[in-house]
């Protein structure tokens, strides 16, 4: 035990007490920067997944993004939206109106015109028929030009939607990055935990106690205890050092039902077994 | 013709395009007529002929042959179905002289000028409107909202 403690603090030994009192308050604010960041970062994890999301429009609401998470790709993703939504209302808008596929109104209009045109008389169309062809064919040939003027808005479209999808790739990627940067903050930070934890542990060992006394607990922290509320840390720490813990009495937990007794209650709904009750037919 | 050559036909070419079919069709019909005439009078006679045969066997009866009156039967029914064919057939080209005539004098008043209802939809299209196919799916929305 002695030789574990010696190796634990080796490094430690030859330091002043004030030296490795500034080491502790320098790693504590690592610690702070160390927190700090990884909220950051889980802010702007939370960004990443809810513009991915609003792009592929599983969601209809854009994330809120604020001035200091302003990512050039994420705002980039949110602008090509809007962009890929409105190519995407004028498609729909010609596609409401004119009703036919474009390849439809191609053949009908070549179709309509050889039947107009170069019927034999046998299968020739009545002169109903023929008017009826003559309106449509001139229809067809309004909505084919009309396809040809807005050939752009399928065009924008199939542009923006690449667009976008590149972008969430980009925005995809840069997530996994963050993650894997979580990943090394939090490292970080549990490693600067230790290290704050070993020092302040070296420093109530060797500065005998004055310079970082634990209070003793205060008579609502026993409270709150009995109350069965939460304690901070510090109470906790506290109680250990000065007592309190066990003073809670044992009436206080009779009162709440353990599971112990929930359990033996239950087993008493089990079947008894070994106890074989004979029939009276057979005793008599 | 095929692609942009159609997008350049105007209503007039098109108009005189049909004129012409059906100028065509109108050299052919005389000729056509005479044919399904005569096959109708060649059809009649067969039939004509079947059915008093079969009259005078029936009319025999007593010493008919079953056989023979049979077959004088199936040749009467073969005959006629072969009469009514041709009828109807001589009928259709009938019809057809009938409205070549009148889709002659229809597309040359339309070929002189105005076109009446014929370019509606193309009007309204090209002027931002919805064509036929896309207004049911309105008037079911408008039923819709009622």
């Amino acid at each position: 035990m002695t030789k574990r403690n010696g190796s634990m603090f080796d490094d430690l030994t030859g330091m002043r007490i004030d030296e490795v009192e500034a080491k502790f308050e320098a790693t504590l604010a690592e610690l702070s920067k160390a927190e700090t960041t990884l909220i950051e970062q889980h802010v702007m994890k939370k960004i990443h997944s809810e513009t991915i999301k609003f792009a592929v429009n599983k969601t209809t609401s854009p994330p809120l993004v604020g001035d200091g998470h302003a990512d050039a790709t994420i705002l980039s993703a949110l602008e090509q939206k809007s962009v890929f939504d409105a190519c995407l209302r004028a498609r729909d808008e010609l596609v409401e109106r004119l009703a036919v596929p474009r390849h439809r109104v191609a053949h009908t209009l070549t179709d309509f015109y050889h039947k107009l045109t170069n019927a034999a008389h046998e299968e020739a169309p009545t002169l109903a028929g023929e008017m009826e062809m003559f309106s449509k064919f001139f229809e067809f040939q309004s909505m084919m030009n009309i396809y040809n003027e807005q050939n752009d808005v399928l065009h924008n479209l199939n542009k923006a939607r690449k667009r976008l999808l590149e972008t969430v790739k980009e925005v995809n990627k840069n997530d996994r990055r963050l993650v894997q940067s979580i990943a090394q903050t939090r490292e970080r930070s549990r490693r600067f935990r230790m290290e704050a934890g070993r020092l302040r542990a070296y420093l109530e060992k060797n500065s005998s106690g004055s310079k970082h006394p634990v209070p003793p607990p205060s008579a609502d922290a026993s409270e709150r205890l009995r109350a069965g509320e939460a304690l901070t840390m510090e109470e906790f720490a506290s109680m250990l050092e000065h007592g309190g813990l066990t003073d809670v009495g044992p009436s206080e937990r009779s009162k709440t039902p353990t599971s112990k007794q929930v359990k033996s209650e239950m087993r008493r709904t089990e079947a008894r077994r070994g106890n074989r009750r004979v029939g009276t037919n057979k005793k008599e | 013709m095929q692609g942009d050559e159609l997008l350049a036909v105007t209503p007039e070419a098109l108009a005189k395009a049909i004129l012409e079919r059906r100028e065509r069709m109108a050299t052919h019909l005389p000729k056509a007529l005479e044919q399904r005439i005569e096959e109708n009078d060649r059809a009649y006679a067969l039939s004509s002929k079947a059915r008093a045969d079969l009259n005078t066997l029936q009319a025999d009866a007593s010493n008919a042959n079953q056989d023979v009156l049979s077959k004088a039967k199936a040749t009467y029914d073969e005959h006629e179905a072969f009469r009514r064919r041709t009828a109807s057939r001589l009928q259709n080209v009938k019809n057809k002289i009938v409205d070549c005539k009148e889709a002659l004098a229809f597309w040359k008043t339309m070929n002189e000028g105005g076109w009446g209802h014929l370019l509606e939809d193309a009007e309204r299209l090209n002027s931002g409107g919805s064509s036929t196919y896309a207004k049911p799916l309105g008037h079911l929305a408008r039923e819709d909202e009622s």
